[in-house]
Parts: C-alpha cells; sequence; structure tokens
C-alpha cells in the first residue's frame, strides 16, 4: 500500500497519567523516528480515538480514574483493532494472561530496557499494518458482494458450492443460458480472476 | 475415520502430578493421555481426536512453551494450557505469545482448570 496525502502517519499512542514518563517514552520513540502522542488518561485517549490512524497503544495499567485494563475493554467492545501494549510497575501473572487473552499484543514489566520496549512496539505496528491490510481486503469483498444483485448472489452460493451451470439451471429452474450471464456478471463483479480466486474471496468475507 | 472420544493429553514428569491431573480430567467424558516429557508426546502425538494438551513449563528436555511452539509448526492448533510453579511475567507473556489458550499458576484452583479444559474439548468438538 502506498500511502496517500490523506491517510495518516503511523503513531505510536501513549497513555500514563505519570508525566515523567509519558515525556521519556515520547521522547524515546522520537529518537527512533516514531511519531509519538502522549495522553493522561485514558478518558483524554478515548476522546480523541481515531479508529482509521495506524500504530499502536503504549498503555498505563494502573491509572486513577478509567484503568488500562477499562480501557482495553472499551475498545474491544469498540471492535478496535489497534495493537495494546501494556506496561505495569507490578509483575501480576494473571493480569498479564487475562490482558493477553483479550487481545493485547504485549505486557512489559517495568523497569525494562528501551530496545526492549521498541522492539515490542515495531512487532505491534508490523501487527496493526497487516491487521489493516487485511480489513481493507475484506471491506473491498464486501463491497463487491453488496454490488451483486439478490439473483446474482444467489447464483454466486450455488458457484461456490462447486455446483456446475447444468446444475444450477435446475435448481433456479432457468435456462443454463440465464445462469452463464449470471455466472459471468458474477465474476466480473467480483472481479474474480478464476473460481478458485471466487471461492478464496468469499471465505475471507466470511472469515471477517 | 471413525468418531473418536476427546483426547486430552497430559504432560508433566512428576508422576504425583500426573495421576493428580489425570484423575481430575478423567471426570469429564474424556480419553486422558500421560506423558513424561514434550518429546515423548511429540512422538506419539493422537491424530484428530486430541481437543486439548495440560502441560507443565518447566519440563526437562523441551520445555512446556517449546512444545506449543512445536505442535504450531506442525500446524496443530490444539488449545494447550501450560501450569508452571515458578511463574513471572514474561514466561507468561511469552507463553500466551507462542500459542497457549492459558497460564496457570500451580498449586491451580480445580474447578478453573476444569472449566478451561471443558472449553476446549467443547471448541474442538464443535
Amino acid at each position: 500500500m502506498r500511502p496517500r496525502e490523506t491517510e495518516h502517519r503511523t503513531t505510536v499512542f501513549i497513555v500514563d497519567d505519570d508525566a515523567p514518563v509519558r515525556d521519556s517514552l515520547s521522547m524515546l520513540m522520537k529518537s527512533v523516528g516514531l511519531e509519538a502522542e502522549t495522553f493522561a488518561s485514558a478518558m483524554e485517549f478515548l476522546e480523541s480515538y481515531d479508529a482509521d490512524r495506524p500504530g499502536c497503544l503504549v498503555l498505563d495499567i494502573r491509572m486513577p480514574g478509567m484503568s488500562g485494563l477499562e480501557l482495553q475493554e472499551q475498545l474491544n467492545s469498540m471492535h478496535a483493532i489497534i495493537p495494546i501494549i501494556f506496561i505495569t510497575g507490578h509483575g501480576d501473572v494473571p493480569m498479564a494472561v487475562s490482558a493477553i487473552q483479550h487481545g493485547a499484543a504485549d505486557f512489559i514489566q517495568k523497569p525494562f530496557r528501551d530496545q526492549d520496549l521498541l522492539d515490542r512496539i515495531n512487532k505491534a505496528l508490523e501487527q496493526d499494518q497487516h491487521n489493516r491490510e487485511t480489513l481493507l481486503e475484506i471491506r473491498g469483498i464486501e463491497q463487491r458482494l453488496a454490488s451483486l444483485t439478490p439473483r446474482e448472489h444467489e447464483v454466486m452460493e450455488l458457484i461456490v458450492e462447486g455446483r456446475p451451470n447444468k446444475v444450477i439451471a435446475g435448481d433456479l429452474d432457468v435456462s443454463q443460458r440465464t445462469v452463464e450471464i449470471h455466472r459471468a456478471r458474477v465474476m466480473e463483479k467480483m472481479k474474480a480472476s478464476s473460481l478458485a480466486h471466487l471461492v478464496r474471496m468469499v471465505m475471507r468475507a466470511n472469515q471477517g | 475415520m471413525g468418531l473418536h472420544k476427546p483426547t486430552v493429553c497430559i504432560v508433566d514428569s512428576d508422576a504425583a502430578i500426573r495421576s493428580a491431573l489425570s484423575a481430575l480430567v478423567s471426570t469429564l467424558p474424556v480419553h486422558v493421555l500421560l506423558f513424561n516429557d514434550a518429546e515423548a508426546m511429540l512422538s506419539d502425538m493422537p491424530g484428530e481426536e486430541l481437543a486439548c494438551v495440560i502441560a507443565e513449563v518447566d519440563l526437562p528436555g523441551r520445555s512446556g512453551i517449546q512444545l506449543v511452539e512445536d505442535m504450531v509448526r506442525k500446524g496443530r492448533k490444539v488449545p494447550t494450557i501450560l501450569l508452571t510453579s515458578y511463574s513471572d511475567v514474561p514466561t507468561a507473556v511469552s507463553a500466551l505469545q507462542a500459542g497457549a489458550v492459558d497460564f496457570i499458576e500451580k498449586p491451580f484452583v480445580d474447578r478453573q482448570l476444569l472449566e478451561r479444559v471443558e472449553r476446549a474439548v467443547t471448541y474442538a468438538n464443535g
């Protein structure tokens, strides 16, 4: 994907109630050429949260008001895909397990080495880009699916099941010629280069 | 292929823990297989009927985490619950990132472990 001008730059979003921590994390990101934005609370982050902005979230667990885990819950309920790296001052295994089971990309204990955090951030950013590309691909397929007429949709489902035109014609009680026309329209609208390609796209859309 | 009873593999080098786990898991409608270490389980791994693996992290030889990685490499996405007596956050994080579905500290609560196994077995059947 070529970044277009309207697209946002990848950003590391830092949420921590401790100002010196925010500043030092932000400086660390900038020192390696990463864009960083800081927030003093989970609420402040949520208020400016934009699902279209790529990046990752570096999130303190323990904060007054909404905790990091509560923010994760909120983001999950919004179906947010931004990868979360939790930072904690306390070694709590059940908490780490639960955070990752609920989708966190990583969980790191203080004190950590800068390079260790940067490695994990880079991994999270790669994951975010991959997720966004997958999502874009699925949305594209969904749009094409939505452009099919109900009849074309019906024919497509039978094609995907592997039924030959003759059988589909019998199933739908139409001529084989009509099925051929629908089939051609389906392949064209779906931009499918082959039956296998069409099947893959339909499976992909169903996964999403 | 016939219908097999879902199988749960227990991998622990401690015989007492193996039999305690076996007694616990046998209260579910599953077939239980016991292994001493990861190598033994990998070389004698059940097929499709394998529904869940319960393994100790600190196994002699390949660790429980390596066992998860080996299974993932073999394309076997079997829900694996790792148990440990000496847990810390980095180990828990690597276990889950490797693909374990859960990481439970010993001494474990019977009910909690059973619930996890039951969920894994139901998932494998569905």
